[in-house]
């Protein structure tokens, strides 16, 4: 054998430290059914679920002696990260996403299904895992489930005349009521949409389009449009409520807080986070209340929802753990702990994990539970959300009329299926 | 050349390789080789997951069926000229007399940089604050008894919001070019000019203007090229909105790429714009390039 020259010896440690800096050797599956090794969990999460989060993982560890690295992100930038890494083929194991992206990461291959060794999705409501399958296969499982409810001031409505123990049941009453709660200059109004903001346009399009009996997309997915009578419906009415001019730093939700907004529609968290905000200035039942979200009269009930959920990626070296890990977060310390701060993890019982889940919010919410419509389950969501909103606000902003407004959408959106 | 001269040459010309090596390199890498797959991906579906599929020039056709980039190019047209022109005007009217020698215009000219060195997160920020329903806007508009304005929320008053930023943001900077610029203008001709009773408006029109014709160029192209590249003021200040009514076109092009991963439909909207921009870049020497002798 040579002598090892100097350049030989050179050229050798280069190689050695390029084969350093690239991806980690494949982490073993458990084939016994026992989790090993590391597990890196991208995320975005609430202050107030926070650090019982955490505790969790660290009994996780202690327990199991899986490795799990945490990476909290702000929650505007986690799918942008997450899709970079996929993009260079390095994705964290567990990731949490909106329901709105898994059918296109599901359609690029980019998720594991649900190991039903690890998980079982019977443990979860039924209905509650749909909006997280694709063709038939479940890609995910729901946190921070969020059907929507009508929250309305009571304050005002005794202000403008209306009965506070009353609140409006239907679209044609919520109108009623927000012609009666609105002030001359549109300075304080009734109903308040969630202007400017693409998943909320969409989700209350899916109510007022689907309670008249309409459809934005076709089963298939291929066909979507709002140029039909609900859609022009739908967008008329929106028009006529609300004022799209009115500013919080908080959105409508703050709008709602400081009166300025009578009534709007959001989720089973906004309670706790009102109460947070100021205990003093608005209390349940007092200042403010809620209702089951409105159909249209004779309508069938339509409730739209959204949800996050824990996916896992298809590259994970370790999906096994992956979704023991999360069902080991799924269980009932979890559910207990996010339903105290007003967030839903709908396992099975979930309402019998604390005080909170005999609520008011949280019986409206399970009364829902059967007409929960989260929209088309389609991998061109998020654009046909944006279209959503494109088209509400324009007719709100009075830049367009429905019409133009609806075939703009249909232009749009028809680029995209 | 001499024998020596040649054996002498030679390990000049290796260093100088050598030295040009890194930059070539880097060059290449970040610069060349990103924009050919630009031009490359422009003409495939590519979605960030999989193999880029060649589809001709479906991408081009489908801006011109797109409502959101139609949209986005006429906002962008909007905001360059809106910015543009207003900025480069007052820029020069403040550097006229900041040229001028004296102390005073020492620290008047370090003071109008301010905005330019602030961060545009920071600055965007403190506009937030100046354009919200009881800020610094609404109560100037009080105080001479006008009702406040939704300016970042009305769709026809946001992209002149946006406009107001970015003119107060970019003009110090300019500012500076110009004053410079007007500080290397030859004195005689002043004098010239004054001695044969020249007023300050003629003096300003027939000698200022045309000698400041280069530097005015220079500030033109670059104002126009950043403009029509600009991305960050909308996406800090309005997000876009109100109703898309501040989606600028690189806006447009960066939530078509990332958001919704149409990288191939993205590509192909970044080279729309770059030959829009070498067009525009090309027409403005052609007409400012005249009379610089």
């Amino acid at each position: 054998m040579a002598d090892p020259t100097r350049r030989g010896l050179l050229a050798a440690g280069a190689l050695t430290l390029l084969a350093g800096c690239g991806k980690d050797q494949p982490r073993r599956q458990a084939a016994d059914g026992r989790p090993h090794g590391e597990v890196t969990v991208w995320l975005h999460g609430s202050q107030d679920t926070g650090p019982q989060f955490q505790e969790l993982v660290h009994r996780y560890i202690a327990e199991f002696k899986v490795d799990v690295k945490l990476l909290h992100l702000p929650v505007g930038q986690l799918d942008a990260k997450l899709l970079t890494a996929f993009s260079g083929g390095a994705p964290p194991d567990v990731f949490k996403i909106g329901h709105w992206s898994f059918p296109a990461h599901a359609r690029k291959k980019r998720l594991a299904p649900v190991d039903t060794k690890a998980l079982s999705l019977q443990n979860y409501e039924p209905g509650t895992t749909t909006p997280l399958t694709y063709q038939d296969v479940p890609y995910g499982v729901p946190i921070d489930f969020n059907p929507c409810m009508l929250y309305y001031r009571k304050d005002r409505f005794e202000e403008a005349g209306l009965d506070p123990g009353k609140p409006p049941a239907t679209w044609e009453e919520v109108a009623e009521y927000s012609a009666k709660l609105t002030s001359e200059d549109r300075r304080r109004v009734g109903l308040q949409w969630l202007y400017g903001d693409p998943q909320w346009a969409l989700m209350t399009l899916t109510a007022l389009v689907r309670g008249k009996g309409g459809e934005l997309v076709t089963a298939g997915g291929t066909k979507a449009s709002l140029s039909t009578e609900q859609g022009l419906n739908a967008l008329t009415y929106m028009s006529g409520i609300g004022n799209p001019k009115l500013s919080n730093p908080l959105g409508a939700l703050g709008l709602f807080y400081s009166g300025e907004a009578a009534m709007v529609v959001s989720g089973a968290f906004l309670g706790p986070a009102l109460e947070k905000l100021g205990k003093d200035k608005l209390t349940f039942g007092k200042q403010y209340g809620v209702a089951p979200m409105p159909t249209w009269a004779g309508g069938p009930p339509v409730v739209p929802a959204y949800t996050w959920g824990w996916g896992v990626a298809k590259d994970s070296p370790n999906q096994f753990t992956a979704w023991h890990l999360i069902n080991y977060l799924q269980g009932a310390p979890s559910v207990a702990a996010n339903l105290d701060n007003g967030i839903i993890i709908p396992a099975k019982g979930w309402r019998d994990a604390g005080p909170r889940g005999r609520s008011e919010i949280m019986k409206i919410v399970a009364d829902g539970l059967p007409h929960v419509d989260f929209g088309p389950i389609i991998p061109g969501t998020l654009e046909l959300a944006k279209a959503a909103a494109g088209a509400v606000d324009s007719v709100a902003h009075g830049k367009s009329t429905p019409a133009q407004a609806a075939a703009t959408f249909d232009s749009t959106v028809r680029l995209v299926l | 050349m001499s024998v020596l001269g040649r054996v002498s040459a030679r390990p000049q010309a290796t260093a100088g390789v050598a030295l040009t090596l890194p930059v070539a390199v880097f060059f290449v890498v970040f610069w060349l080789v990103p924009f050919l797959a630009a031009i490359y991906l422009s003409f495939t579906d590519y979605e960030m997951a999989g193999t880029p599929n060649w589809i001709g020039l479906a991408n081009y056709e489908r801006m011109f069926a797109d409502p959101g980039f139609l949209n986005s190019a006429w906002i962008t047209v909007v905001y360059t000229v809106c910015t543009v022109v207003p900025t480069i005007v007052l820029a020069l009217l403040v550097a006229v007399p900041l040229s001028k020698p004296g102390r005073l215009n020492r620290r008047l000219r370090a003071l109008v940089m301010i905005p330019a060195v602030m961060p545009l997160a920071a600055t965007s920020m403190v506009w937030v604050i100046i354009y919200s329903d009881r800020g610094l806007a609404n109560t100037l508009l009080g105080l001479v008894g006008i009702d406040p304005q939704s300016w970042l929320t009305s769709s026809g008053l946001a992209i002149w919001a946006l406009v107001v930023m970015v003119v107060w943001k970019s003009m110090g900077l300019f500012v500076i070019i110009l004053t410079a610029g007007l500080q290397a203008l030859p004195g005689e001709v002043y004098e010239a000019a004054a001695i044969d009773g020249s007023g300050a408006v003629t003096t300003f029109t027939r000698i200022t203007l045309p000698l400041l014709r280069r530097t005015l160029l220079f500030v033109l192209v670059i104002s126009v090229a950043g403009s029509m590249q600009a991305f960050v003021p909308a996406f800090l200040l309005t997000g876009g909105g109100p109703a898309d009514a501040t989606q600028v076109l690189p806006y447009y092009i960066w939530s078509n790429a990332f958001p919704y991963e149409h990288m191939g439909y993205a590509a192909a909207m970044g080279m729309v714009l770059l030959v829009a921009m070498v067009i525009v870049s090309a027409l403005q020497f052609g007409f400012l390039k005249g009379g610089d002798e």
